[in-house]
């Protein structure tokens, strides 16, 4: 069994929201001293830096690099899959040409890009993990021979103690399922050093 | 190479994370804070993160206190209302905002470390928020700092806040930096031959 199985066809959703956006208003985070590559090719890099603990999860700056883009003219496609609807695949398979992402607690529970935030199964537990774009947009595009895209994400809610697994696999770039896993008291410690930006808002 | 040519921070680089977080100034209105700080070894990168309350609409409207971007919106800024930030390594040496040597100099002077900025990311503040104004700007300084104290110095009398100024270790941010991974020897993000 793959980390990345597709997820079944939505029939019964409901649309989760994040605390994130509240979050990054109100809080000041902690960072945590975690810089990964977590995937790595001839010609394509994926790296994790730029952790930050906040009260309820994490956010994180995914890091996306080609090394050669043989045709100096193309575009290199933004990498990751937009969920504008719970069932936007309509049953085909989930690209090779995406990124597939995720994370994994010690305990088991996990979450990958392949699910369809904000539609989650109207059944999905309240501590099961969201994966949640957490930026404007990704930052980068082609540049010399190479291109680059940085995407920031949050995951929701915080991860027990243990390991903490980053996975990633890309089959059109050539990159296997890989793993890497990182001391989720880091994230702990960063998300207990958070603090309200202005004092009068703590505990709001 | 000409620094115009490099991309910067390179693509080329994943950084080591030296972490900090840090409320640098705070008023009953205002704070400036800087977290970050992504490390290599050609210099280091960090997040200016300013949040606002209490703003009346029309104080809202054009809001821009970087004074790196020269005009906004066809106006110069007005002086007190901008954010000046300074940069202060341990041996003296310094850079700020208002009169950096940036990326697009074309001979880095090596007594005087440089600075640039962007890219920036706010957040429409609505609901019960919409009297803020969030932004989190980043900015990145050459070379890296050396051994000692790594101060951040910001002053902004638009919005009440006087000479602040917080240190981190700069031996820290070196550590950091030797974390960091160059990806390819034959840098593919340079747009010219290097």
């Amino acid at each position: 069994m793959s980390f990345f199985d597709q997820p079944g066809r939505l029939t019964r959703f409901k649309v989760v929201h994040a605390v994130w956006r509240r979050q990054r208003m109100e809080v000041l985070p902690g960072v945590a001293p975690v810089s990964l590559v977590l995937a790595r090719t001839e010609a394509t890099v994926v790296g994790v830096t730029d952790v930050r603990g906040y009260p309820n999860g994490f956010v994180f700056l995914l890091r996306l690099r080609w090394g050669l883009v043989a045709d100096p003219a193309e575009e290199v496609p933004w990498p990751f899959p937009h969920w504008g609807s719970p069932d936007p695949l309509d049953g085909d398979l989930f690209p090779d040409e995406l990124l597939r992402f995720g994370v994994q607690f010690a305990d088991g529970r996990k979450v990958t890009n392949m699910d369809r935030y904000p539609f989650v199964p109207e059944d999905l537990p309240p501590d099961q993990p969201v994966l949640i774009e957490a930026g404007v947009g990704g930052e980068g595009g082609r540049l010399g021979r190479g291109a680059s895209w940085d995407l920031e994400l949050a995951v929701q809610p915080l991860p027990p103690p243990g390991p903490l697994a980053f996975v990633c696999a890309w089959p059109g770039r050539g990159i296997p399922e890989s793993r890497v896993e990182i001391d989720a008291g880091l994230i702990l410690d960063a998300a207990a050093a958070a603090v309200p930006f202005f004092a009068a808002e703590a505990g709001s | 190479m000409s620094p115009m040519k490099r991309a910067w921070p390179c693509p080329n680089v994943v950084p080591g994370m030296a972490p900090v977080a840090v409320i640098l100034a705070r008023t009953e209105e205002t704070v400036v804070a800087v977290t970050g700080i992504r490390a290599d070894p050609a210099g280091f990168g960090f997040t200016v993160n300013l949040r606002l309350r209490n703003l009346r609409p029309s104080e809202r409207r054009g809001f821009w206190p970087f004074p790196e971007f020269g005009h906004h919106q066809g106006r110069l800024l007005p002086d007190a209302g901008i954010l000046r930030l300074t940069i202060e390594f341990a041996d003296g040496r310094s850079v700020n905002n208002l009169h950096a040597p940036t990326e697009r100099s074309n001979a880095p002077d090596a007594e005087r470390p440089m600075l640039s900025s962007g890219p920036g990311t706010g957040m429409e503040a609505t609901g019960p928020f919409r009297d803020r104004w969030i932004w989190d700007m980043d900015y990145r300084v050459r070379p890296l700092p050396p051994p000692g104290p790594l101060a951040f110095i910001c002053v902004w009398p638009g919005r009440g806040i006087p000479t602040s100024r917080v240190e981190v270790d700069g031996a820290a941010i070196r550590e950091a930096a030797n974390d960091a991974v160059t990806l390819w020897l034959d840098d593919p993000y340079c747009s010219e031959d290097c």
